[in-house]
């Protein structure tokens, strides 16, 4: 699956003397019969370039999953507090951290100062929920009637330990910028559904917690056409802005502009052969299509209201994240690969459990809702969910401490993350940390391997899912990754 | 030339004579020591017929056209040394096929008289060709190319196994590696393991020993040694025992010098055959804590797991790309796979004829997606052209039981989503009919669950998908204001609304809590007085009330002409300096950076206020905000003055407050600070407001001077 980025210019220039062709196309194709002889794969490519042969734009095998719904709590929510139950922190609360767990581990800016490390338990309750005996707290009373239909993992880790790089290594595989977000991959890899909408549809909201930022980086298209790249629904009446037609001006006529455009940006494309023409031609056709497809599918107002009890009754509002998880199913439903949720507010620093408890209550009711209406619609066998942060928070607590009013710093060493449907084996509970909820005891789950799974999930090899760039191949999980079978149903 | 005809006749005869003899006793020959030899010689004699044969023939094609001399002298001589070296070769055959006894098959059996026939047939050409005329020459000479490829090819089916003219695929390998989870352990694991290193030798062409290897009936049958295999005992199963020999020894098998079974596999094999040497057995059937389970798992998860096979060819591309519009999508499963899916995308553009148009690929398509899409009754008898079609989703379409009941006869479909339609109970003795149904969704129809739950009884192999959300009991959400700003003009008018239909909103204006009986309900916009504090709450049948929610909402008031900040402010929350208290907007806690916010630390607010004329005050209002984990606390008190003379303003009110209480769970908040006046009219007013001078000792920053935040100042 490899795109060959030549210079499109350059190989326009490039005039071959007919006299020059002929003679040389003799002796050339005369050549390669004698080679061919001699080297097995002269015609057919080596083993290593067979990936090559298979066409963009469609899963490599049987796939699991055709679509993703990725619920990104920004911000990290504590695993100590939702998934990772530590009962011996609240036992040694107030007390030193060993200082052997850390074994070098380097700290955030906010607590390198620190000149103690106390230990803090969750402040919030846990307990045992369907057959798996997930342990699941009391913040998140909906996500635990659902255990049965979730694998949750505590295992997973990364290397950022800022919010930045972190969610950069979260989207596209690499802490520094200029990568594809792995919806774009999946746009790339497995193209679109409905060619009425994007690929990658991107969706915001904001809980009260402090929160940390989003940026269109994180649903970039990197080294990608730009046509895979992560589109964002506003939050408004207008879903996609800039979409409708200005007053005056009805549908026939646009297109007549349209065609009118296009025969100008064609012949341009002849003469200079840019690709980016060809691109910018097919984004004013999807954009067309998306003034007929967009209104009928994010229309929210028709939905039952046995739906809207499921949801919650903030799913109504624009721009909540109960919105978002409904309008998300409807996407989802009609053919987007990869929509996006980012929900902002979840880097507890301080008074985490006033914050945590706010921010549970905005998702907890309508990320359990988004799995149960997925599966009442026969949807998710096909759908994958992914619900978490980038990086977890620290077992000892930042600034002042007591049992109810604490806070956390950043952790990248472990934590804890839930998926559901789209091929990954519900009522699991994959990996371990150790008793202080620090370092990982078993079955680890790197960021890469998150990645091959999800990209195994959705019929994609992450070995073969390759496009060239600047001399050499890229991967979503470039030189590392591993699929993790144990998750795969 | 003669003479070395007569010499050749001779020779022949005598070596015919020979072939006759081994043919008629062939059973008794024995072959030792240097007779060994002659029969090792047949791979290298046989080639010199088939050549000199084909050269003869072609000469015989051509001798007319090109007008040999002495064309006949040169046929006979080829005919000659042909009727020769075909002998000879036959004889050795015989004799290599007397070596080894049990190497029977069919091949050989082909083999032998065939190639003995052709034998025959050189001899007598070479003798009675001159007597002959050239049509009956021809003739001759094409039944002999017939024999030869007859014999020719089962020889080579001999040596060169039954395969060796298909086409080769170069990763065949790959294939038969690959896991079919649909099919048996034995397929997916034995099977390779005898097929690489067994059915060589033990196959129908070539049954040594006279043990076929290819199938459950001829392991089970065994060869001359007795039956293979014994379901259940590994140790006294021969196919085991002899691969456990040591390999010098006669009876290991495979035989020396052939590729050997690795330990693995006869690990393997060992664990099939005391499993019972199971044929039809799949993963789920063998319990999970067996070795032979441990074995075959670690297998299925080191190799790549074979997509499904279909029993149907895949279409062209451009067949299925033809099929695509903006409306509709058709697609392979996944990369080279027969299978096709086809989804439909826009309601409004949707016509239920345009099925029809997927009757190029009826047999390829398996999954149909009609979400949403206004579909009738009448057009499911579409459906039943596509005879291979799984999965079909109807769900939010208008079909209702009649619709069902032409999907009956698909009988390879096995999951059927028709959440949130019209279909009822009466769709029960269809359910029946589909056999192959493995998952329904019926989630939002007019079924109730008793029902479904004696469909769950009656058909346990349908996994029913429904759940009953009419009867959950949910909390609506608070009114919303639909006015966005909280500081309004005088005359503007307060907005409530609620996003879910139907709903009822309630509210006071005086801080009580509006219930559903005695509270207004919001009907239409209206005006507020000064300031209000609206607490509103929504109400819906079948829903449980809202949470109250307050809406404070300040009207602009008198607008002074100047506002002069006569302490510091911090250098970093300086907002828009004066104008900052005026200009109708409150700060965001959230962020204290923003405009709105003037801070203060190290001196406390002052600020001096002058008025075009004289102003009765009633009422002021000190809008300001804390957050108590950024050190942003309330003021400790409130002082104003005010007077006509701006260098004689007297005190005419001051407001103590309380320390913030550490148990208060509101940490941030924007808060307000009314003083109440008597309304006199002045032209000047001075305000202070002191920040807390020391943080008490719960607080993290303990000892040392607290932040005041204020955002606007209301003058009514």
């Amino acid at each position: 699956m490899i795109k060959k980025d030549t210079n499109p210019f350059f190989e326009n220039r490039l005039n071959v003397n007919r006299r020059y062709f002929l003679g040389k196309l003799g002796v050339g194709l005369g050549g390669l019969a004698l080679g061919s002889l001699l080297m097995k794969d002269l015609f057919t490519g080596s083993p290593e370039d067979i990936a090559s042969k298979i066409q963009v734009g469609l899963p490599h095998f049987a796939p699991k999953a055709k679509r993703v719904i990725y619920l990104f709590q920004n911000g990290a929510p504590s695993q100590l507090e939702t998934f990772d139950y530590k009962p011996l922190l609240n036992k040694m609360f107030g007390q030193e951290m060993p200082e052997s767990l850390r074994g070098g581990q380097r700290l955030t800016g906010m607590t390198a100062n620190q000149t103690s490390f106390p230990l803090v338990g969750s402040y919030f309750k846990f307990n045992q929920h369907g057959s798996s005996g997930a342990w699941i707290s009391e913040l998140f009373p909906n996500i635990a009637k659902i255990a049965d239909d979730i694998c949750i993992v505590k295992s997973m880790h990364t290397e950022a330990i800022n919010h930045d790089p972190a969610l950069t290594f979260m989207q596209t595989g690499a802490q520094q910028g200029n990568r594809p977000s792995m919806g774009a991959w999946l746009s790339y890899g497995l193209g679109s559904e409905n060619d009425n909408l994007p690929a990658y549809c991107v969706l915001l909201s904001k809980g009260r917690g402090n929160g940390q930022g989003v940026y269109s980086k994180l649903w970039t298209n990197g080294f990608l056409d730009s046509k895979h790249q992560g589109v964002q629904f506003s939050n408004s009446e207008e879903r996609v802005l800039y979409l409708e037609n200005q007053d005056g001006l009805s549908k026939e006529d646009r297109r007549k502009m349209l065609d009118h455009l296009n025969e100008i940006n064609n012949m341009q494309f002849e003469d200079v052969g840019d690709p980016d023409i060809k691109t910018k031609i097919e984004q004013y056709e999807l954009a067309y299509r998306m003034q007929t497809a967009v209104p009928e599918i994010t229309d929210i107002s028709k939905e039952p209201d046995s739906v809207i009890k499921m949801y919650g009754p903030d799913c109504l509002i624009p721009g909540t994240y109960a919105s978002n998880c409904l309008l998300a199913r409807k996407l989802s439903e009609s053919g987007v690969r990869f929509v996006q949720i980012y929900h902002q507010g979840w880097d507890q620093h301080g008074n985490l459990v006033n914050e945590m408890s706010g921010q549970a209550k905005d998702v907890d009711q309508a990320s359990a809702a988004l799995v149960q209406d997925l599966k009442q619609r026969g949807l998710l066998d096909e759908t994958l969910v992914i619900w978490g942060g980038e990086f977890g928070r620290t077992n000892y607590g930042q600034g002042s401490l007591t049992a109810e009013l604490y806070g956390r710093d950043h952790h990248p060493r472990a934590y804890s993350i839930w998926m559901a449907g789209g091929g990954v084996k519900p009522g699991l509970v994959y990996g371990e940390t150790d008793e202080f909820g620090y370092n990982i005891i078993q079955n680890p789950v790197h960021i890469n391997d998150f990645h091959a799974t999800m990209l195994n999930l959705l019929g994609l090899d992450h070995e073969q899912l390759i496009y060239k760039h600047l001399g050499r191949r890229y991967r979503l999980t470039d030189v590392a990754g591993h699929v993790i079978k144990d998750l795969i149903a | 030339m003669n003479q070395v005809h007569s010499i050749f006749k001779y020779l022949n005869f005598g070596l015919f004579i020979l072939l006759t003899f081994l043919f008629i006793f062939e059973n008794n020959i024995v072959v030792e020591s240097w007779k060994v030899l002659l029969g090792r010689v047949h791979p290298l004699f046989l080639h010199l017929p088939i050549g000199i044969f084909t050269l003869l023939f072609i000469v015989q094609i051509f001798r007319k056209k090109l007008q040999f001399e002495n064309s006949d002298k040169v046929v006979t001589f080829l005919a000659d040394i042909c009727a020769t070296t075909a002998c000879v070769s036959a004889v050795s055959g015989l004799i290599l096929a007397a070596e080894d006894k049990n190497v029977a098959s069919e091949a050989l059996t082909w083999h032998k008289y065939v190639g003995g026939a052709f034998a025959l047939l050189t001899y007598l050409f070479s003798l009675y060709f001159s007597k002959i005329n050239d049509v009956f020459q021809s003739l001759i000479l094409a039944i002999g190319i017939i024999l030869l490829i007859v014999t020719g090819h089962n020889g080579a089916t001999m040596t060169h196994g039954e395969d060796f003219l298909k086409f080769k695929i170069d990763n065949d390998a790959v294939v038969t590696n690959a896991i079919n989870v649909d099919s048996s352990i034995y397929r997916n694991v034995i099977h390779p393991i005898l097929e690489s290193k067994c059915i060589g030798c033990h196959n129908t062409s070539k049954q040594k020993g006279n043990l076929l290897m290819i199938d459950s009936i001829s392991l089970f049958k065994g060869g001359e040694s007795g039956t293979a295999l014994i379901a259940g005992q590994a140790a006294n199963s021969l196919l085991f025992k002899r691969m456990l020999l040591p390999e010098s020894h006669e009876e290991h098998m495979p035989p020396i010098g052939k590729a050997q079974l690795t330990f693995s596999e006869v690990q393997l094999i060992e664990a099939w055959i005391n499993n019972g040497a199971s044929y039809q057995h799949q993963l789920d059937d063998i319990s999970s804590d067996s070795t032979f389970y441990t074995l075959v798992k670690s297998l299925y998860d080191e190799r790549e797991v074979l997509n499904k096979i279909y029993p149907f060819k895949a279409v062209s591309p451009k067949v299925v790309s033809k099929l695509n519009t903006p409306y509709r999508k058709v697609y392979p499963l996944y990369h080279n796979s027969p299978a096709l899916a086809a989804v439909y995308l826009l309601s409004s553009e949707f016509k239920s004829e345009s099925l029809n148009e997927l009757s190029t690929i009826k047999d390829q398509i398996v999954e149909i997606n009609l979400n949403k899409m206004p579909l009738d009754d009448k057009s499911t008898i579409l459906f039943q052209q596509f005879k291979n079609l799984e999965k079909l989703y109807l769900n939010t379409t208008k079909i209702t039981n009649d619709g069902i009941k032409n999907l009956t006869k698909l009988n390879n479909l096995h999951s059927l989503s028709i959440a949130n339609t019209k279909v009822d109970k009466g769709i029960e003795k269809y359910l029946g009919e589909i056999k192959s149904l493995k998952n329904i969704f019926l989630t939002n129809t007019d079924i109730d669950p008793t029902t479904i739950e004696q469909w769950r009884q009656k058909y346990p192999k349908i996994n029913i998908v429904y759940e009953d959300y009419s009867k959950i009991i949910t909390q609506l959400s608070p009114p919303i204001m639909e006015n966005i700003e909280s500081v309004v003009e005088n005359d503007t008018k307060i907005e409530l609304k609620h996003y879910i239909k139907n709903v009822v909103i309630k509210y006071t204006l005086d801080g009580t809590e509006p219930d559903s009986i005695s509270s207004p309900s919001y009907e239409k916009p209206f005006k507020i007085n000064k300031f209000v504090n609206i607490k509103a709450k929504a109400f819906k049948d079948k829903w449980i009330s809202s949470d109250s929610k307050d809406f404070i909402v300040y009207t602009a008031g008198f607008k002074p002409k100047e506002i002069q900040l006569t302490s510091k402010v911090n250098d970093k929350y300086k907002g828009e300096g004066a104008a900052t208290l005026t200009n109708g907007k409150l700060g965001l806690l959230s962020n204290l950076v923003n405009p709105n916010w003037l801070g203060y630390s190290e001196e406390p607010f002052k600020a001096k206020i002058e008025f075009d004329e004289p102003k009765p005050i009633s009422t002021l209002i000190l809008s300001y905000g804390y957050n108590i984990l950024s050190y942003v606390f309330p003021p400790t008190y409130v002082k104003l003055m005010g007077g006509d003379d701006p260098g004689n303003l007297k005190q005419i009110a001051m407001l103590k407050l309380p320390i913030f209480d550490q148990n208060n769970k509101e940490q941030t908040k924007n808060d307000k600070i009314i003083l109440e006046l008597e309304g006199k009219p002045m032209k000047y007013y001075e305000i202070h407001a002191q920040n807390l001078q020391s943080l008490p000792q719960w607080h993290p920053g303990k000892g040392t001077k607290a932040w005041f935040f204020i955002d606007e100042i209301f003058f009514y």
